[in-house]
């Protein structure tokens, strides 16, 4: 690298992000600080790095949190395997074919990024009530695949847009079926927006709250938010260190995700932030 | 021409989107208008024209979610402006490597889950907690309360919640739309000895007005639509301090059994978030190129 002149005014910015990257992390810092404390040592104030490190927390709090890690594990593969595979066929057949009807069945999934949560939340409750899927994890499975079925689909549907049509062509006169052209074309070249949607979900169904505190009531089938809320208010945790404990471990998925697909993490939560 | 066998498949292949649509977006939005105007309590639901809409213009609770709404949204506005600052700033850092630094620094908070963040906060602004540490620290110890438990702080403290508000896939997102700014504009600004405030004014911030206007609309929806903060942290407390209008109508739903009152809050929701919306896909979105 070359040596570069030192500029007053690139210091100033490095300063000042310097600064904004501090306020963007403190929490994480107290959060982990918080975690690592016995309750004595909660004591001497949240600043202060305090030893020895009360690791105990964290077997502790593992032992009261991996249940529902897992139930949520279970469920983001549960709901999204068939929410992407269904949005990428829609996608694939709206984006590669025009028949009867084509225009009106794409307007009807347009027309839904016009309905708001807020509006769908009661009466889908009463819905899942209804059709007896309440205190299941269907009640959250099912709409999660549909909620998923637009933006998705439109994602996928502008990214097979774009495709040659010779690569459909060769296919189709090599005797392949629709089928035969997604499973040989369109999912092995939809792999890396695929993993950006999938993270997407994931993110989604980690951090979704108020649909599973509404639907899912027994303890054992909780997912992750609602527990960790459920644990930190109703006071099950034993003392503050192992709540922090527990705060800390419900984020070590995410972070592994964001380590090992940093790339896709990060396409994943900018295309999120735009989601209506 | 389209023989009859073929579209057949593919409305088969249509089939499961289109019927997980229907059935959990679709049906759930025809009742939820249908309800608004009916007495409707989870069983056989009773016609009540505009009632719950009266209703609603004389409750008290409701009216107070109102006021506290649209300070929360006004507060969130203004704290857009740090996001801002910080994609501008990174923009112009000469060295590429430090640009990627930041952006991952920048992201990184992302892998807390949102509970977590807001349970967090509940700690920090607790009568031990961080904020009040740090006042005391200060010798501002005569100031320090439970911020939460308070009736005049309360939605302040909210608001304050996430500060600096540095902000990440925000940024991540403005910096999309810089990126896309011609490198002959900068060269020929700084040639003109365009000074940093007038760069902003003049060429930054009109490149990435498209973005600005959608994060704003998607700001104003949110906080329409979003409860889960102040369930979490407040429960609309103390008193209706921080009440919402989303957190009436859950309790409403989830507390009284009023679904057909709730559906009408959420059906008024709709029609506000369906005119932004319109606005937002009519003349802001189009002028975003998606980057991902």
């Amino acid at each position: 690298m070359t040596a570069r002149r030192f500029s007053w005014s690139q210091f100033g910015l490095h300063i000042w992000l310097l600064v904004m990257v501090f306020g963007a992390l403190y929490p994480m810092y107290f959060m982990f600080n918080m975690s690592l404390k016995s309750t004595i040592q909660m004591e001497y104030g949240i600043f202060r790095i305090t030893l020895p490190f009360e690791w105990n927390n964290y077997t502790s709090a593992f032992g009261q949190v991996w249940r529902y890690m897992l139930n949520t594990i279970a469920i983001v593969f549960l709901s999204g395997v068939p929410m992407l595979v269904f949005a990428s066929v829609t996608a694939y057949v709206l984006a590669r074919y025009k028949f009867p009807g084509s225009e009106i069945i794409f307007m009807s999934f347009l027309g839904l990024m016009m309905i708001p949560g807020i509006l769908t939340l009661i009466p889908r409750f009463m819905w899942v009530v209804q059709l007896g899927m309440s205190n299941t994890w269907w009640a959250v499975i099912l709409p999660y695949i549909a909620g998923g079925q637009s933006f998705n689909m439109f994602m996928l549907k502008t990214f097979f847009e774009g495709l040659p049509e010779e690569l459909f062509e060769a296919a189709r006169l090599d005797g392949a079926n629709h089928i035969g052209i997604w499973r040989l074309i369109i999912l092995p070249l939809s792999v890396p927006i695929l993993a950006t949607l999938a993270i997407m979900h994931t993110l989604g169904v980690w951090n979704d709250f108020i649909w599973p505190l509404m639907v899912l009531i027994s303890n054992d089938i909780r997912t992750i938010s609602q527990a960790i809320v459920f644990l930190n208010t109703t006071g099950q945790f034993p003392t503050p260190g192992r709540a922090m404990a527990g705060n800390v471990m419900a984020s070590v998925p995410l972070l592994i995700m964001f380590i090992f697909g940093m790339r896709s993490f990060i396409s994943g939560i900018t295309s999120g932030a735009v989601k209506l | 021409m389209w023989r009859m066998s073929q579209a057949k498949l593919l409305y088969l292949l249509l089939f499961p989107s289109m019927l997980f649509v229907l059935a959990f977006s679709y049906i759930p939005a025809i009742s939820a208008i249908y309800h608004s105007f009916t007495i409707w309590s989870g069983a056989q639901a009773r016609w009540y024209g505009l009632g719950n809409f009266r209703q609603m213009l004389r409750d008290p609770y409701l009216n107070q979610s109102w006021v506290n709404m649209i300070k929360l949204t006004l507060a969130n506005i203004v704290k857009m402006v740090v996001p801002l600052i910080n994609a501008v700033f990174i923009y112009r850092l000469t060295n590429d490597r430090w640009q990627y630094r930041y952006r991952v620094l920048f992201i990184l908070p992302a892998i807390i889950p949102g509970v977590v963040g807001a349970l967090l906060w509940v700690n920090f602004l607790g009568l031990n907690g961080l904020i009040n540490e740090v006042l005391r620290g200060l010798g501002l110890g005569s100031v320090a309360r439970p911020w939460l438990g308070n009736f005049d702080y309360a939605l302040y403290a909210l608001m304050f919640m996430g500060f600096p508000w540095s902000g990440g896939t925000t940024i991540l997102f403005y910096l999309a739309g810089l990126m896309n700014i011609p490198n002959e504009l900068i060269d020929a600004a700084r040639i003109d000895g365009v000074n940093g405030w007038q760069r902003f004014w003049h060429l930054e911030l009109p490149l990435v007005m498209g973005q600005v206007k959608l994060f704003l609309v998607l700001t104003v929806i949110g906080n329409i639509q979003g409860f889960e903060g102040v369930l979490i942290m407040t429960r609309g407390g103390p008193g209706m301090a921080t009440m919402v209008p989303g957190l009436h109508m859950y309790n409403a739903a989830t507390q009284r059994q009023q679904m057909g009152y709730a559906c009408a809050i959420g059906t008024f929701l709709f029609v506000l978030i369906f005119g932004l919306t319109y606005l937002n896909l009519k003349y802001v979105r189009s002028t975003v190129e998606f980057t991902s």
